[in-house]
């Protein structure tokens, strides 16, 4: 099928790439159809709206940055997306590229949660102590610049 | 804004399907349970503003840098390669 997206203009995309989102996306909830692509940075993925070409998130697998995000949520979100399998589950955050790229940013407390058999999404509310904006950038810099001290 | 006053452990119901009961009262701090179907989203105000917010400032900062992008070579399904 052929959509409409902000970064590449009409591609063709695979049926199985269109995700219903039931419940929509925290502030857009009358969006419910979004189509999960591949983007033109490595390892991120564009989620684009079928219903509005404009509304799009980078999306990235946060275990690729933060390997130790154990991620918890209410049980409610999983049903809700009729995941009754761990393993059938994608979990992305949202990115947040600013014009000064080294305030890039995930979130981890709002993670899109995806059930890839079933095509159903939903973002969900970390349980615990998570923040919206987590500067990966920053935090690898930091990271680095306290291992050399020790 | 309608304002009800409400005692611990009384209820308030809002249509048919949700009840919000105060559980108990500590100083400043209230505990409210709700009862209300599945398909509806519940959540504290400040962290369903933070989410919403950030889900904004995400779509705008891609409007703004996302135009002279090229498409990746060939639109695989990622859902695929994650297996």
């Amino acid at each position: 099928m052929t959509i409409k997206t902000k970064q590449y203009g009409t591609i063709e995309v695979a049926q199985e790439q269109c995700i219903e989102f039931p419940q929509g996306i925290i502030g857009f909830e009358h969006f419910r159809g979004f189509s999960l692509i591949d983007s033109d940075v490595p390892h991120f993925y564009i989620l684009q709206s079928l219903d509005d070409v404009s509304v799009s998130f980078y999306v990235l697998n946060p275990y690729l940055i933060y390997p130790s995000y154990n991620l918890e949520v209410h049980d409610e979100d999983i049903e809700s997306i009729k995941c009754t399998d761990i393993s059938k589950l994608l979990v992305f955050s949202i990115i947040t590229i600013p014009e000064e790229k080294e305030n890039i940013s995930c979130n981890l407390l709002g993670p899109i949660l995806i059930n890839k058999v079933e095509k159903l999404g939903r973002q969900s509310i970390a349980l615990g102590n998570w923040s919206t904006k987590h500067y990966f950038l920053k935090d690898r810099v930091e990271t680095k610049v306290s291992n050399a001290r020790t | 804004m309608l304002v009800l006053s409400r005692r611990k452990n009384q209820t308030i119901r809002i249509g048919k399907d949700i009840r919000i009961t105060i559980l108990d009262v500590r100083g400043e701090q209230v505990s409210v349970g709700i009862d209300a179907p599945k398909t509806i989203d519940i959540y504290r105000e400040e962290v369903f503003e933070e989410v919403f917010s950030q889900n904004v400032a995400a779509i705008r900062e891609n409007i703004r840098s996302g135009k002279e992008k090229k498409p990746p070579d060939g639109v695989n399904f990622p859902i695929d390669s994650e297996e």
